[in-house]
């Protein structure tokens, strides 16, 4: 290496030439979507694997970590979850009365119950956003397994976010905390509008900013925030979260306010995605 | 050649767990930047050369990952320059202290969270910097600060290893090389 140094090119032709790749990698992944996912899938080979691996380690180690809480606790824990499932028990028959009587009565309406049931994937969380800024996180399946652009997220019973890049073996999803991203909601009660933006001054207090709620809206604290038909790129009726501390914008014409979502964004670890697109809903039900 | 490999491995290393253990290094919510601290250091303990290679190369792999809003690029560029102004002071200072690397780290973390802040939330309409600055720019400095500690004294212990290594099986095989050359 020594021998060589001598005649090598000087550091300045290496940064400026380095800089211009920079600068035409730039421009590239702005024009050619073909250039970028050949770069993306390439790389992705070697580093997802990795990834997965590195994933499977540490499940193994919170694993070993969870046998040695104690067994105390454990057992407690057990009790109180088995007087929960007698009571929930005794709620599940009186909703399941409830639901015959729900269909019936939809029959009579005639009205399709478009967001029931959305088929589903599940996927496993492989990696997160590095820097302290955003919150997005990659999956381990991709285009291969059938995911598309736009397919929204969720995690146990409310939404996460939706997927903003496909490669053939993963896909990136952004999520509803992160501060670029907003959702079309309304109230399960009410049926008010409101968009919920992700904010990262709220992020680290749990909280997601709700604005643009109608002066006149009878939202109460506590409501049900569900995505709304009028997105386009969320399906509706997925659970986002439950409001509190509403308050009058200066404006006086709109109201904002804070929500606490279902999903804890810090503890993902296997996630849906619901492989039925917005657009697709929207076709059938349009469609004579 | 041994050196690069090392670098490789070590920078793909640090690729892995700044990503996959993002949550379990996160002090509330803030983790330390590791890519970073590797980039700085390495171009503090090895020269401009190096500073500029391993930036670029690590801020590709960021960009292909988690790029923002899939532009590749802009990442490379920021760190290939941290590498190579954290590279200029290595003919100036180097020496065992780690004051400087330490300072240098830290300010080269302050300048790249400062730019990322431009790029991504200034240009939105995000103008409270001030808020930003106290809720993550500096809780990140000084966890970075606390980490190049440790990541600068392993990073020097390889290097005098590697240096020491190449002195002792160095010289035969230089002659070999210099042979095949003539």
């Amino acid at each position: 290496m020594r021998n060589r140094a001598k005649f090598s090119i000087p550091t300045k032709y290496i940064l400026g030439f380095l800089a211009i790749l920079c600068g035409v990698l730039v421009v590239l992944s702005f024009i050619s979507e073909s250039f970028t996912s050949t770069v993306k899938n390439t790389a992705a080979k070697v580093v997802i694997p990795v990834q997965r691996g590195m994933n499977h380690v540490g499940l193994w180690l919170s694993d070993k970590a969870e046998l040695v809480k104690d067994y105390k606790q454990l057992r407690k824990e057990n009790e109180e979850l088995k007087e929960k499932i007698d009571t929930m028990q005794a709620e599940n028959s009186i909703l399941i009365q409830q639901q015959s009587e729900l269909e019936k009565l939809r029959e009579l309406y005639q009205l399709d119950d478009i967001y029931s049931d959305y088929p589903k994937v599940a996927a496993r969380v492989i990696s997160a956003q590095p820097d302290n800024w955003f919150s997005a996180f990659t999956i381990d399946k991709g285009s291969e397994d059938g995911i598309l652009m736009d397919m929204n997220v969720i995690a146990g019973a409310g939404l996460v976010g939706r997927v903003t890049y496909v490669g053939k073996h993963y896909s990136t999803v952004t999520t509803i905390i992160n501060d670029d991203s907003n959702v079309s909601a309304k109230s399960a009660s009410s049926s008010d509008n409101c968009i919920v933006n992700g904010d990262l001054e709220l992020m680290d207090q749990g909280y997601i900013k709700v604005s643009n709620i109608s002066k006149d809206a009878t939202m109460q604290e506590g409501d049900m925030l569900l995505t709304s038909y009028i997105s386009d790129k969320y399906v509706p009726g997925i659970l986002i979260g439950y409001i509190s501390n509403i308050t009058d914008d200066g404006n006086k014409l709109t109201k904002s306010a804070n929500l606490l979502p279902v999903v804890d964004f810090s503890q993902l670890e296997e996630v849906l995605v619901i492989t039925q697109l917005k657009e697709s809903i929207e076709e059938e039900t349009t469609a004579p | 050649m041994l050196r690069n490999i090392l670098r490789i491995i070590i920078l793909f290393t640090a690729f892995i767990i700044q990503t996959t253990f993002h949550e379990t290094l996160a002090i509330g919510q803030i983790a330390p930047n590791l890519l970073l601290i590797l980039v700085c250091c390495m171009g503090f303990i090895s020269g401009r050369r190096v500073g500029i290679y391993t930036g670029f190369f690590c801020g590709l792999l960021l960009d292909i990952f988690f790029g923002y809003e899939n532009i590749m690029g802009l990442s490379a560029f920021c760190f290939m320059y941290l590498g190579y102004i954290n590279g200029s002071y290595h003919e100036i200072f180097f020496t065992d202290d780690i004051c400087i690397p330490l300072i240098l780290t830290t300010l080269s973390d302050l300048a790249y969270n400062f730019l990322f802040y431009c790029a991504t939330f200034l240009l939105r309409g995000k103008l409270d910097f001030i808020l930003y600055f106290k809720k993550i720019i500096f809780p990140e400095m000084i966890y970075t600060a606390v980490i190049t500690v440790l990541l600068f004294r392993g990073l020097q212990v390889i290097h005098e290893k590697l240096e020491k290594y190449e002195r002792r099986g160095g010289e035969s095989r230089v002659k070999g090389i210099s042979r095949d050359y003539t």
